[in-house]
């Protein structure tokens, strides 16, 4: 044979063998439109056109973890029996209405007069989009999937008192009965957001031997029943949701199309262009920097979300009441507020939340004062500290922050050296309570607030990342956690925060506002602590 | 040796060379103390979930316990399942080795065919227009971070002319990706006669595979000009015009012949480092390839996709080599192996 024609063939083999590759898997549903069909400049009237950062990690509600994509859309096509009711907030969005609670799937609920047993009644002849009927017995099997992992289900009946699936009964077709261990007022809130189920036929179908609840499938097929259906899904560039006729509440638009777009420059210049409605995932400095875009709205909400200086008491020298005060009176909050947040954001002035019920500014004592930093330094005994500020890699507003606590402390004396760390590592350390002195940001889904002291003040509370522990703050949590009357039991908290702020197991700097920009077409943007995108009340004018 | 043997025996030697590559993978992956666990917990996971996760993964047993199970996957062709998404890794790699195979085929042919074209007639015109004009291409290609240019070219191209479509990945809004063969978009589309598929992948490759060929044109045109400048000087292409022959035969047969065998080289090896290189070109198209997934995989301690990915460029990088190797063989008839 001759070299030439040789060589031909084998590179042509070598580029056959790379073509004929495995097929890759099937999107899971057909695509509404038909082949060819060309895209518009601008979207249509009944489709939402949103573009996100990531696709989702996971389509798998009971695992979904850290991935604001994933659990936006596990809301949005999984089942759910109970809901908070969504208001008018008046000032441009929509937002829940968390002191109540309504039925989506169930038809009612009540409690018992001790509050320790549930009856929840399903509508009737409600199915799945696949004909399955959707009965009490429906509910629990999904619940003994999510309980046999403890996985999401697991710390949120956990928290208030159902330990097992044995708390759960079928009573008939349509009624369930939860029994919970203890009366806790943290019951609407938990089965609010732990009531969403799946068809558990996606186990019976798709699970094996290994694999019995089909952990595998269910990561990588969405589920229905739903708001919406999942219509079409190409990998890594966009998934579609058709709203689902079957849905018993009320759908504002007809599909929505969720483009993937990891580029946040990008989300913004399509937003500008108006090839989508709405962008997630921006930066705040490029969500404020759209005010004033013609086509574009900026919606400015005041949040919970909370950021605060963590303060590990276990390490030196911050184990030193007077040295924690020292950093407290020398903090420039105004500065954080107008100079890193632009005015966009809350004051906080207590170890809970503006707009937490409950929350009081009236033990806060520490105004920026460099005089008072000084003398509390001195009344430390400790001189010349250096100390390490952890702040998480590429969030900017920390960067911002750090450099101006380090500027601030400086000023009295004490040295600060800012380590940056990745999401994964801080978090790591973090749940060690390894990291002396970190600017931390979070904010409770549940804006209640025994649910924030029991995570982030209680002894072992697994937010606690200061290793704080007052047993008197630990006594406040169980006692209130008796009381029934919401305003009796949020006034209980007034010592908690009058202690804690005294103790400092953190200082709180601010509270920034949560920005999202959008077209000025679109209405009905619902915002909610969790901060998930509701695409179904979301319309256009 | 005859051809045919010495390809099969580059071919054998493959697999000792991935054998030391899944070592040396799974040693710097797991070197690393951190605990990817938290990348699919969350970051706020509580203690009992992050330890029954952690046993899930089974990345609580030793790790040459770990790399043996590893590798007696791997025999399986198990390449394990990502910690971060759940799924099998093999799933994703056939989603995104097509995916990043065709927008870097495609920039390396159009980066080689300007390369050459430009090259060439730099050599032929030294110190006069053509020749400045490629040298300042190439100083621009070689200089720009292919982001930024990326992103200029987003924010020309599409936002402000308009010509461009929206950088959404490899098929418009509305447009369904044709049937499945290869998952190559244009060859499957092409294999339906589906042209509206086949407009629509052409036009969203359009930008992404101009960026990436903008910026590996200017070391292949570079080589090309000073190889051809050389061998423009060459005794036999002397002797070849003392003979009379066409000056188009001398710049084919003789020149060029002779000037392309470093630039094969070159172009195997801008060819395997564009594998999982194009990263940043695939976050500002957002194009679901190889790299961006790697990049995420690396960043979140994914350890089953950091192993793959590793291997599968190694592998990618011997056959790409071996191929390289045949072209100079086909090229240069002294070459023997």
């Amino acid at each position: 044979m001759s070299r030439k024609i040789f060589v031909l063939l084998a590179l042509f083999t070598l580029v056959l063998a790379a073509c004929a590759a495995p097929a890759a898997p099937a999107a899971p549903a057909a695509a509404t439109s038909a082949p060819g069909a060309a895209q518009t400049a601008n979207t249509p009237a009944n489709t939402i056109v949103a573009a996100v950062p990531n696709e989702p990690t996971t389509w798998d509600y009971d695992f979904v973890q850290g991935d604001l994509v994933g659990l936006s859309l596990v809301k949005n096509v999984d089942p759910f029996l109970l809901d908070h009711p969504v208001i008018d907030s008046g000032e441009g969005y929509l937002t829940l209405d968390t002191t109540q609670l309504v039925g989506v799937y169930a038809d009612s609920y009540t409690v018992s007069e001790d509050g320790l047993t549930w009856t929840i009644t399903l509508k009737e002849g409600m199915t799945f989009p696949n004909g399955e009927p959707i009965t009490a017995e429906t509910f629990r099997a999904a619940k003994e999937r999510g309980m046999n992992f403890q996985a999401n289900i697991g710390f949120v009946y956990g928290t208030i008192g159902i330990s097992n699936i044995d708390h759960l009964t079928v009573v008939d077709d349509l009624t369930l009965e939860i029994k919970h261990d203890s009366f806790s007022s943290l019951q609407p809130y938990m089965h609010a957001i732990g009531s969403f189920f799946f068809d558990p036929k996606t186990w019976e179908e798709n699970g094996s031997t290994d694999d019995p609840w089909a952990t595998d499938w269910k990561s990588k097929n969405p589920g229905s029943g739903g708001p919406y259906s999942v219509a079409e899904v190409v990998a890594g560039q966009r998934i579609l949701l058709e709203a689902n006729p079957n849905w018993p509440g009320e759908v504002m638009n007809e599909r929505v199309e969720v483009q993937i777009v990891p580029s946040a420059s990008n989300r913004v210049l399509m937003l500008q262009r108006g090839d989508v409605d709405i962008a997630f995932g921006l930066g705040r400095r490029d969500v404020l920097a759209l005010e004033g875009t013609e086509g574009v709205k900026v919606l400015s909400i005041p949040s919970t979300d909370a950021v605060m200086l963590v303060m590990n008491h276990s390490t030196p020298p911050f184990d030193n009441p007077d040295f924690r005060k020292a950093i407290a009176y020398a903090i420039p909050y105004e500065d954080i507020l107008s100079g890193v947040y632009g005015g966009n954001a809350t004051a906080m002035k207590s170890v809970m939340p503006n707009g937490m019920p409950g929350y009081t500014d009236a033990h806060w004592v520490y105004d920026t004062d460099t005089a008072k930093a000084q003398e509390a330094l001195a009344a430390s005994g400790i001189e010349n500290p250096t100390i390490d500020l952890t702040i998480e890699a590429g969030v900017a507003e920390h960067e911002q922050i750090a450099l101006l606590v380090q500027n601030a402390l400086s000023e009295i004396g004490i040295t600060v050296n800012i380590q940056e760390l990745d999401s994964t590592t801080i978090a790591e350390q973090r749940a060690q309570r390894a990291l002396p002195f970190l600017v931390h940001q979070g904010i409770s889904w549940i804006n209640d607030p025994e649910y924030h002291f029991n995570l982030s003040l209680a002894a072992e509370g697994f937010l606690n990342f200061g290793d704080y522990n007052n047993p008197r703050i630990t006594e406040i949590i169980q006692e209130s956690s008796q009381i029934v009357d919401a305003a009796e039991r949020f006034a209980a908290y007034d010592e908690a925060q009058q202690i804690a702020m005294e103790d400092l197991p953190f200082i709180p700097l601010a509270q920034p506002n949560f920005v999202v920009a959008m077209r000025d077409n679109v209405q009905g943007y619902t915002y909610a602590a969790d901060q998930l995108y509701r695409f179904w009340t979301m319309s256009k004018e | 040796m005859a051809l045919w043997r010495y390809a099969l025996r580059r071919l054998l030697l493959l697999v000792p060379v991935l054998f030391g590559i899944t070592l040396v993978a799974f040693a710097l992956t797991h070197i690393v103390p951190r605990n990817p666990v938290y990348a699919l917990v969350g970051t706020f996971a509580d203690q009992r979930l992050v330890d029954e996760t952690i046993k899930r993964y089974g990345l609580d047993q030793p790790l040459p316990v770990q790399y043996l199970r590893y590798m007696g996957n791997l025999l399986q062709g198990d390449l394990g399942t990502s910690i971060r998404s759940g799924r099998p890794v093999i799933d994703e790699l056939r989603l995104r080795i097509p995916a990043t195979l065709e927008m870097t085929s495609l920039a390396l042919l159009l980066a080689v065919g300007v390369a050459l074209l430009l090259g060439t007639l730099a050599a032929l015109n030294v110190n006069q227009l053509p020749d400045y004009v490629a040298r300042l291409a190439a100083l621009v290609g070689n200089s720009l971070p292919e982001f930024w240019l990326g992103l200029i070219f987003v924010f020309v191209f599409y936002y402000q002319l308009g010509w461009a479509p929206p950088p959404i990945g490899r098929i418009a809004s509305g447009v369904t990706p044709p049937p499945t063969v290869t998952n190559l978009y244009l060859v499957d589309a092409l294999l339906a006669a589906d042209w509206g598929a086949l407009r629509s992948a052409a036009a969203q490759l359009a930008l992404p595979v101009i960026t990436l060929a903008f910026i590996v044109m200017a070391p292949i045109m570079r080589t090309v000009r000073a190889n051809v400048l050389e061998v423009l000087n060459a005794p036999y292409v002397r002797c070849a015009r003392a003979h009379g022959l066409q000056p188009r035969r001398i710049l084919v047969s003789y020149v060029l012949r002779n000037a392309l065998l470093s630039v094969v080289t070159l172009v195997a090896i801008i060819y395997g480092y564009l594998l999982g290189g194009a990263v940043l070109i695939e976050k500002v198209f957002s194009w679901p390839g190889l790299g961006l997934w790697a990049a995420d995989a690396i960043l979140t301690q994914d350890y089953p996709v950091v192993q793959s990915f590793v291997l599968l460029t190694a592998a990618f990088y011997v056959v790409v080599y071996l191929a390289a190797d045949l072209v100079l063989a086909l090229i240069d008839p002294r070459i023997r192996y």
